[in-house]
């Protein structure tokens, strides 16, 4: 539970800029490992922990702390209620706040800022009210992984593109891999917050939780392992495609094992979660608490996008009108035919089909990204509805 | 001579817009890409790999048949006889679901 001053037995905050808890009624501060909460009992392998739930979407939300926000921080509803005070689980280790609010905030103003698509009302929105910072779970894993891959790719032979087929497999030892232990958050979402640094992780103490919510792990053994075997695929699949020289490289099918060493860590990383509702529609966008890294996909304003695209549509006729007008009068209708020829209309036919299967699948993969910070489709994104 | 004309200024409009509408497609995935969409991952497997992939099959122009040769060979968990120490909490965890199970 919270510890109190030891001065005027006013509320101790962990600040992430000093490192130091402080307390908010004299001003005091002192070092997390140098206050002792009598009522805690360090050897223990539990701590105490109230609970909260959202009514709306489940979500369970720990705080060691006495005061809780009125908006479930998952889905930015307001229905939470006291739930119990519970016993969890003592992970290994953390990775104290090292971003304080205001600079969460910060970074998310300065791409916020000058943003030409953005609606203006979602500036008011990244406020200190809407940002909450939370320690989620991470299983820290070392991994020996195999996988076999049959791929495809595309080779130029002469003027004729024909498809090949290559075959992969290898072995991988992994060091270190953070597989998110919570099954709210999504993997896809929670590998992006990545990297976290290691080097700054300190034996688990719940006074650094202090002013923070956490989140304690509810994944059993097999969702480690498929999360962390996951994991170990999307960075195998990078490190393979990039071995076949061909165009299009498409993994058709593959096969992989993974074998998790004994004892993965049990740590709690922090990130900052903003959550608002726009359109009806509830967002979350995350920060990395110890590097400041902005995760998530923020709605746009439909007209300006069209407008943009209606814009470039229009350039790009105008500039053949125009290329044609000016050759037309000089030396006749053909002109500009003869001057291009067919290949020059091959290479900007190549070019832009190339354009347009580009941004056919950018585009689908930002609409994914947009789902998934919907913060009611992380919910349904969860990890035991995946595969 | 009209028809001819005809057609190659039908193809020509076709081309034009289907450069400028992919054009126009692309921009607006930059757009978004960089305005919208924040933090993609930017890790590799160097970060949590200091020895990388080491393959042990590298088959290139291979028959389309080689895939069953291929997961044939790689189908048997390499692994299967480890048993490892599970953390206790991933264990409580299991036993939880399966008494909520029960419960429903």
């Amino acid at each position: 539970m919270a510890v109190l001053c030891e001065n005027c037995a006013g509320r101790l905050i962990f600040n992430p800029a000093s490192q130091k808890l402080e307390c908010a009624t004299c001003g005091s501060s002192f070092y997390p490992e140098d206050v002792e909460d009598k009522y805690a009992d360090a050897s223990s392998k539990y701590y105490d922990t109230r609970v909260y739930t959202c009514n709306h979407c489940g979500a369970e939300i720990i705080t060691s702390d006495t005061e809780v926000s009125t908006f479930c921080v998952y889905c930015g509803n307001p229905s939470i209620n006291f739930s119990r005070i519970s016993k969890e689980y003592r992970p290994d280790g953390l990775i104290p706040f090292q971003v304080t609010k205001e600079d969460a905030i910060r970074y998310i103003n300065i791409r916020l800022l000058k943003n030409p698509i953005v609606p203006k009302e979602l500036k008011s929105k990244c406020v200190a009210e809407n940002l909450r910072g939370i320690y989620v779970p991470y299983w820290i894993v070392n991994a020996e992984y195999t996988e076999a891959d049959f791929l495809t790719g595309k080779v130029k032979q002469g003027k004729r593109t024909e498809t090949r087929c290559y075959s992969r497999a290898g072995n991988v030892s992994f060091k270190n891999v953070p597989v998110d232990g919570s099954r709210i958050l999504n993997d896809d979402v929670s590998c992006k917050l990545e990297p976290f640094y290691l080097e700054d992780s300190k034996t688990f103490d719940e006074d650094y939780l202090n002013g923070f919510y956490s989140n304690t792990s509810d994944m059993r053994y097999n969702d480690l392992r498929n999360s962390a075997a996951h994991r170990c695929h999307k960075l195998f699949e990078e490190d393979v495609v990039k071995t076949v020289e061909a165009k299009d490289v498409k993994i058709k099918d593959y096969i992989h094992w993974i074998d998790i060493a004994d004892d993965p860590v049990y740590m709690m990383l922090p990130v900052w979660f903003l959550t608002f509702k726009y359109n009806e529609k509830p967002y979350t966008i995350l920060v990395n608490g110890q590097t400041g890294k902005v995760v998530g996909t923020m709605p746009w304003e439909k007209k300006r996008v069209v407008a943009i695209g209606v814009s470039v549509f229009l350039f790009v006729v105008a500039l053949f009108a125009l290329l044609w007008v000016s050759m037309y009068f000089e030396h006749g209708a053909f002109y500009f035919f003869t001057i291009f020829n067919a290949y020059g209309f091959a290479g900007l036919l190549v070019g832009a089909s190339a354009a347009f299967t580009a941004g056919i699948v950018g585009i689908r993969r930002i609409w994914k990204n947009l789902r998934l910070t919907q913060s009611e489709d992380i919910f349904k994104y969860v990890k035991k509805r995946q595969g | 001579m009209e028809e001819r004309l005809f057609n190659i200024v039908a193809m020509f409009v076709g081309f034009i817009v289907f450069t400028a509408a992919a054009f126009a497609l692309f921009a607006v995935y930059k757009v978004l890409k960089k305005y919208a969409d924040f933090g993609d991952s930017s890790c590799k497997i160097g970060e949590y790999s200091k020895s990388g992939v080491k393959y042990t099959r590298f088959g290139d122009d291979v028959p389309s048949s080689d895939k069953y040769h291929l997961f044939a060979d790689y189908g048997e968990n390499p692994f299967e006889n480890r048993r490892h120490r599970i953390p206790e909490v991933l264990l409580l965890n299991t036993q939880k679901d399966k008494q909520e199970d029960i419960e429903i």
